[in-house]
């Protein structure tokens, strides 16, 4: 047997008498199970877990009491038996997310990834078309850094279009600098399970679309380059921001939502004595 | 070892549709029983079966209804339906089959040449 891992501490600083119980250790468990889900989850489906979940610990505790070990190493090894609450809740989570109602789309590549996609084709699409606006309009009055416009233009080869002061040059920039982290933001929150694996998939997809658009409209360089600008920024940019999205988001989720209370009756029966046989 | 639980990841389904074949049972039941059957060489972390269960139960591949007892938490219990079962015969065809090609190419035989 595999030596029972050391009693977590509380948040609150320091073990509590609670944590020292085994139904303590197993009510603690189960805490930190369903706490990252509230707001996600139905109600009705965390209770459901909760109350398999602490079903199935007591199961195992009785098992390792029976084999002699103490109450509270039992209620220990039971917690490591049944897995780390995170890794368990996330592929609940991710059980529970892919049989949820979705369109064509999200039914082809998972809704995650439509979601993921929904938030950074917008995105994309926003800076494609501002930039084929600036292309085919291009300022009158271009910004050259004192340079003359023929100077410039061995910086800012055509058909890039020279920056400016005009809404869409703005817009433009904006959007290529703004566009990943606030798509990022979105997908994080919108998407509750690997919303960063979500976000990778699809960006890196993108990322090769628009490298393919660039190199037809583009000379080679600067539709090369563009593609480096999504791979060096847009990518972790948005892959960053997702994740920091999702932990805030999990972290309010938990403020806001109390530990839920086991929903179907029979729920506030007292668990089985640990020294019950199996 | 990866590649071991990686096989034991893919094949679930038909683990617990298998279990769930010889009448109904409850989460730690059916956990227990994949362990006791395979004589320990399938263990694993016993919170990755509830994901397995939903998805199922999401499919119509087995139903659940809670059973009460007298001082207990109340339990999940767990049954197959017509279309688990059906199911359950494609995983285990599928299996063999499987299972028999491996063994030839780990032969280094053909069925040919065995019959030779």
């Amino acid at each position: 047997m595999v030596p029972p891992p050391p009693t977590p501490e509380r948040e609150a600083g320091g073990a509590s008498c609670d944590t020292l119980t085994p139904s303590g250790i197993i009510e603690q468990y189960l805490d930190r199970l369903c706490a990252p889900l509230a707001g996600v989850l139905p109600p009705a489906e965390r209770c459901r877990l909760r109350e398999e979940t602490g079903g199935h610990l007591e199961s195992l505790a009785r098992a390792y009491t029976h084999e002699g070990r103490e109450p509270v190493e039992a209620a220990r090894l039971a917690v490591e038996k049944f897995g780390e609450c995170g890794a368990v809740g996330e592929d609940f989570l991710e059980a529970w997310f892919a049989h949820q109602p979705r369109g064509a789309l999200a039914q082809r590549i998972g809704l995650a990834n439509a979601r993921a996609l929904t938030c950074f084709g917008a995105a994309n699409l926003t800076a494609a078309l501002l930039l084929l606006v600036r292309v085919c309009w291009p300022s009158a009055e271009p910004y050259t850094f004192g340079l003359s416009v023929a100077q410039a233009r061995q910086i800012v080869p055509e058909p890039l279009p020279l920056p400016d002061l005009s809404p869409a040059s703005l817009a433009l920039a904006v959007v290529a600098l703004v566009g990943p982290p606030a798509a990022g933001w979105a997908a994080g929150t919108w998407v509750p399970v690997r919303p960063v694996r979500a976000v990778l998939r699809v960006q890196v997809l993108l990322t090769l679309y628009t490298f393919a658009l660039g190199a037809q409209l583009l000379p080679l360089r600067e539709g090369i380059l563009l593609g480096v600008f999504q791979v060096v920024y847009w990518l972790p940019a948005g892959a960053g921001a997702a994740h920091l999205a999702a932990a805030l988001t999990r972290r309010r989720r938990q403020r806001w939502h109390e530990a839920p209370t086991p929903a179907e009756s029979g729920s506030g029966a007292a668990p089985a004595a640990m020294g019950a046989a199996p | 070892m990866a590649e071991e639980k990686g096989l034991l990841r893919n094949n679930a389904t038909t683990l617990v549709l298998a279990v769930l074949k010889d009448g109904a049972r409850h989460g730690y039941d059916i956990a227990r029983e994949v362990e006791r059957r395979s004589e320990d060489t399938l263990t694993f972390k016993h919170g990755t079966l509830y994901p397995v269960l939903h998805s199922l139960e999401k499919d119509g591949l087995i139903v659940s209804e809670w059973e009460r007892a007298d001082g207990e938490r109340p339990r999940r219990v767990y049954r197959l339906t017509d279309r688990g079962r059906a199911e359950l015969e494609r995983c285990v065809a599928t299996w063999r089959t499987f299972a028999r090609a491996m063994n030839r190419v780990i032969a280094g035989r053909s069925s040919g040449e065995q019959a030779a």
